[in-house]
């Protein structure tokens, strides 16, 4: 007989209010995927789930199987991530992680390694150096592992690993074109050339710790981001919540 | 109607069906309770459906947002905003008109508020423009504080918010609080989580 209750740890995606004082909470596990879960009365006070299913935060789930829905019977935080939360440029990069991992992770589908750029990529957001390649770094890690990474080594056209001078990238091909191929095609967003060379470098870059020796600027970094920003736009065929409310942020503030 | 499907009740008139589907629109009633609610309001006198009806329109029509502190109310300004026993120099600020109504309950506070409308929600896309920060900003600009409490939710979006107002009202040199975060009456210590429990701690009391 299959087993009824089962635990798992992971981070808190969203939390989104249901009836009258429960809350549908989304988690990103390290085995079991992305699961959507009901925490019964969890908005009450009282509750002895309030606190542990907050978003942001690393716990320890026990949940109940159902026809339709599990339920999270028990939980216990690991990690609340308090200095994320004290901060608001981090709560708000950290949120936008967390939306595109929403975005990106597929319900049961066991994404160990989504669950693992996550937890540290929030763990690096943590420390008290707030550093600004995470974002980027996550960004375009995740897009890879759900198979849609941009390619930036040989033009997604005609194939040539010959791309010196070659600024152009194309949205429509995931990547970059030469300049023979981007003559022929569709507008393509340019990319200066010392910003090209060290995003060249970031796919060898596999764990956090690997990004201790990429020197960006600040200018750098933000215009790698609104590539990809733009990038995950077009993939997802709508921009994100998260990504929509930091560029309102920035245009009004 | 924005119901965003039909329900067909074999048998019923359309103008039942109709009623169910206004029914079921609302927040947190399903097709089943839309039903009952719908068949209870036959059950109910002509003169009490009547009266429902007509404070349903009324409530439309006639509430307003108080031009003083955002809350819905008959009048401009509203009860709260026009009593000249309440302290004027403190301003509470609360996310929707449901706070305002259960820290009245508690009858611990004599200032007034602003209601926001909303949060903060990077994960919902809602911005600061989206909700009523900026006349906020004009209340605090013209009228004289002493002390401006922040009461959203502590949740991460309301603390979000908290942040954010902090940081736009510091140029003001007003004093500025936050409702203090602990454990709740009839809550469990064993089951509180880590950042209830060292608020907690931060926050005891001496014994009187």
């Amino acid at each position: 007989m299959r087993e009824r209750n089962y635990q798992t740890r992971g981070i808190v995606l969203k939390s989104t209010p249901l009836k009258e004082a429960d809350l549908l909470i989304t988690i990103c596990t390290p085995r079991n995927g992305k699961i959507k879960a009901v925490a019964k009365g969890a908005s009450k006070s009282t509750s002895r789930l309030v606190g542990h299913l907050e978003s942001l935060n690393h716990s320890q789930l026990t949940l109940s199987k159902s026809k339709n829905i599990d339920f999270i019977t028990q939980a216990e935080v690991i990690n609340s991530f308090r200095n994320i939360k004290k901060d608001f440029r981090r709560l708000t990069t950290a949120t936008n992680l967390t939306d595109l991992t929403d975005e990106f992770m597929i319900e049961d589908n066991g994404y160990s390694r989504i669950f693992q750029l996550l937890f540290a990529s929030l763990t690096t957001l943590e420390k008290p150096q707030f550093n600004g390649i995470i974002s980027p770094f996550f960004k375009l890690r995740l897009l890879t592992i759900a198979g849609f990474g941009p390619n930036f080594t040989s033009c997604t056209i005609c194939e040539t690993k010959n791309l010196i001078s070659c600024q152009n990238f194309s949205l429509k091909n995931g990547g970059l074109l030469c300049n023979a191929c981007a003559t022929l095609n569709q507008p393509t967003i340019y990319i200066k050339d010392s910003l090209l060379q060290t995003i060249k470098t970031f796919p060898l870059i596999t764990k956090i710790s690997g990004l201790i020796n990429i020197k960006m600027t600040p200018s750098d970094i933000e215009e790698f981001e609104n590539i990809l920003n733009v990038f995950t736009a077009y993939q997802l065929d709508k921009e994100p919540n998260s990504q929509k409310f930091i560029r309102k942020l920035k245009q009004n503030w | 109607m924005s119901s965003s499907f039909e329900i067909k009740i074999p048998g019923s008139s359309p103008i039942i069906s109709e009623l169910i589907q206004h029914f079921n629109s609302l927040p947190g009633i399903g097709p089943k309770t839309a039903q009952r609610l719908a068949f209870h309001l036959m059950r109910m006198s002509k003169s009490d459906v009547e009266s429902f009806a007509q404070t349903m329109v009324s409530v439309k029509s006639n509430i307003l947002f108080c031009i003083q502190c955002q809350n819905i109310s008959e009048n401009n300004p509203c009860a709260i905003c026009s009593n000249p026993k309440r302290d004027s120099s403190r301003i509470c600020i609360v996310e929707d008109p449901l706070d305002v109504i259960a820290l009245e309950r508690a009858n611990c506070y004599e200032g007034k508020y602003h209601i926001l409308h909303g949060v903060i929600s990077p994960m919902n896309g809602i911005t600061p423009e989206d909700i009523k920060i900026k006349e906020l900003l004009e209340k605090i600009k013209t009228n004289t504080l002493n002390e401006i409490i922040i009461a959203t939710n502590p949740t991460v979006e309301g603390e979000a918010t908290a942040m954010y107002i902090q940081k736009i009202i510091s140029p003001f040199n007003i004093k500025t609080s936050r409702l203090a975060r602990g454990l709740p009456s009839g809550g469990i210590l064993e089951y509180a989580d880590e950042d209830t429990i060292t608020r907690a701690f931060i926050g005891r009391e001496d014994f009187d």
